[in-house]
């Protein structure tokens, strides 16, 4: 497993590296709040957490069922919402933890680096670390290139130019320091 | 009838139920079994064969099951095609083959059928030394050894010994699993648990991690539609009594929602492509699945209330 305050630097010095766009300047700088958030354990982007949890995350079973968009958006939803409200008995926190981590190691397996991501700022945002999040979170580290951002060969990439590519990884990039800087925070709680 | 008794009885009707209509599309397409075409042997129909007759066993040997009536006629389906000149000389004439074609043999005279013309084949195979001059993935070797030993050619297998060359006996994360190492894993359960008659030789740590991978695995194939490795990883988590929890509930209703009206049950949740796939060859092994599951869950259900 690769040490995290290792991948953060080489992830800085990327982000730190890019030249973009104006507007996609604040792309990058909403990476490095996330580096510096791991850095100092806390997540330091603050939302407005209005939403009803339990509106959002009816059953386990729905993660069976969404597709990656809707994945993709759920976390977004559960970002913010009032996640300090979860209140679930003990086997319900059990099957969370079980289809999050199931469903992100199956995303893992097909090589879905964004849908893993959220699926572990899910997991992190309810404060949920069983140890199939783990385990996809370890792989997630693996997908680091030797330049410091995330993420293998991209068929997408193949019909970019390289200033849109430049772009991908970066957001994939910060989904994945999103993801990494909450984990981070509810660690240490 | 209190609630318990009353959930019970509803549990088994309903399997009951669902097998049956399994078994009646299994019937309508008996023929489809057969390991013949147009008089020439097809190895796709061997497999089916070899397929319906590891089913057909299991049933046969629980009478219990109540399933006799549904299988009435396939002892006779069995022993005509083994009968078949065609088929029987097959062994002797295709001896890279004559293991596949052996097979459905063995699965009978496990039951007590036996046939002297095979019987000899079967010296013939150990003659040529058939047995020892194939190369073999451990959990095809574990598969070998165990139908010989079920249908009482050899001794029990070497369980210990086997099972550290397995995939389940040496992988280290699930997410390095494809299919057909899925495959290796329900198959090696089902040979060290005599097909859930007996625990697993293992610590109670390492069936619990069994189990916890067989889970890992249950999630992805029931999200990616792919029944009929859910309905094998089912029947593995009742073997190892883990079929009491919210996944395997859950995912056994999904997988009984799968079931269509005549009683066939798709291999995945996608279409076939028509053009290339007859329904018969998209549903038949799923099919065959079902009713294991369905088998195997009455019979747990029904072992567990006799030893109260």
């Amino acid at each position: 497993m690769k040490n995290i305050s290792e991948v953060i630097i080489h992830v800085e010095r990327w982000i730190k590296s890019l030249e973009v766009p104006e507007q996609n300047r604040a792309l990058c700088e909403l990476g490095l709040l996330f580096i510096e958030s791991i850095h100092k354990k806390e997540m330091l982007l603050t939302v407005e957490k209005a939403d009803d949890v339990h509106k959002i995350l009816k059953s386990p079973i729905d993660l069976i069922n969404y597709n990656r968009e809707e994945i993709i958006e759920l976390a977004q939803q559960v970002g913010n919402s009032n996640v300090e409200t979860w209140n679930v008995d003990r086997e319900e926190i059990n099957n969370w933890n079980q289809f999050l981590g199931g469903i992100a190691l199956s995303y893992a397996s097909k090589g879905d680096l964004s849908v893993v991501a959220s699926l572990i700022r899910i997991s992190a945002e309810l404060n949920l670390h069983g140890r199939w999040i783990v385990e996809a979170t370890d792989f997630l580290l693996d997908q680091q290139q030797p330049e410091g951002y995330f993420g293998l060969y991209f068929k997408e990439t193949s019909i970019l130019n390289k200033d849109q590519e430049v772009i991908f990884l970066l957001r994939l990039t910060v989904d994945i320091l999103w993801a990494l800087a909450v984990q981070n925070r509810k660690l240490i709680k | 009838m209190n609630i318990e008794n009353e959930l019970k009885s509803d549990f088994l009707l309903t399997h009951k139920s669902f097998a049956a209509k399994s078994l009646s599309w299994l019937n309508k397409h008996l023929d489809s079994f057969s390991p013949t075409r147009n008089n020439n042997l097809c190895l796709d129909g061997v497999k089916a064969f070899s397929e319906l007759s590891l089913l057909y066993t299991y049933l046969k040997k629980r009478n219990h099951l109540e399933f006799e009536a549904e299988i009435s006629n396939w002892q006779s389906f069995f022993e005509n095609h083994l009968k078949n000149k065609l088929y029987a000389e097959a062994v002797r004439k295709r001896p890279k083959e004559a293991y596949h074609m052996m097979f459905p043999y063995l699965q009978l005279r496990s039951t007590g059928y036996k046939s002297g013309y095979y019987e000899e084949s079967h010296q013939y195979m150990i003659n040529w030394g058939h047995y020892d001059s194939i190369e073999l993935v451990p959990f095809r070797k574990m598969d070998l050894e165990y139908f010989l030993w079920k249908s009482d050619l050899q001794g029990e297998p070497d369980w210990i010994k086997h099972f550290p060359s397995t995939i389940l006996g040496r992988f280290q994360s699930t997410i390095t699993l494809d299919e057909s190492a899925a495959y290796s894993i329900t198959h090696t359960l089902f040979y060290m648990t005599d097909f859930g008659n007996r625990s697993l030789s293992l610590s109670q740590s390492d069936i619990d991690e069994i189990a916890n991978v067989l889970e890992a695995l249950l999630i992805h194939y029931w999200r990616v539609g792919h029944y009929d490795l859910m309905g094998e990883l089912l029947i593995n988590l009742t073997f190892l009594e883990k079929n009491n929890t919210y996944l395997y509930r859950n995912a056994r209703n999904a997988f009984l929602n799968a079931w269509n009206e005549d009683g066939s049950i798709p291999a995945m949740k996608n279409k076939r492509n028509e053009s290339e796939q007859s329904e018969f060859s998209f549903c038949y092994h799923t099919t065959l699945v079902g009713v294991l599951l369905c088998a195997v869950e009455i019979n747990k259900t029904l072992q567990k209330e006799a030893s109260k």
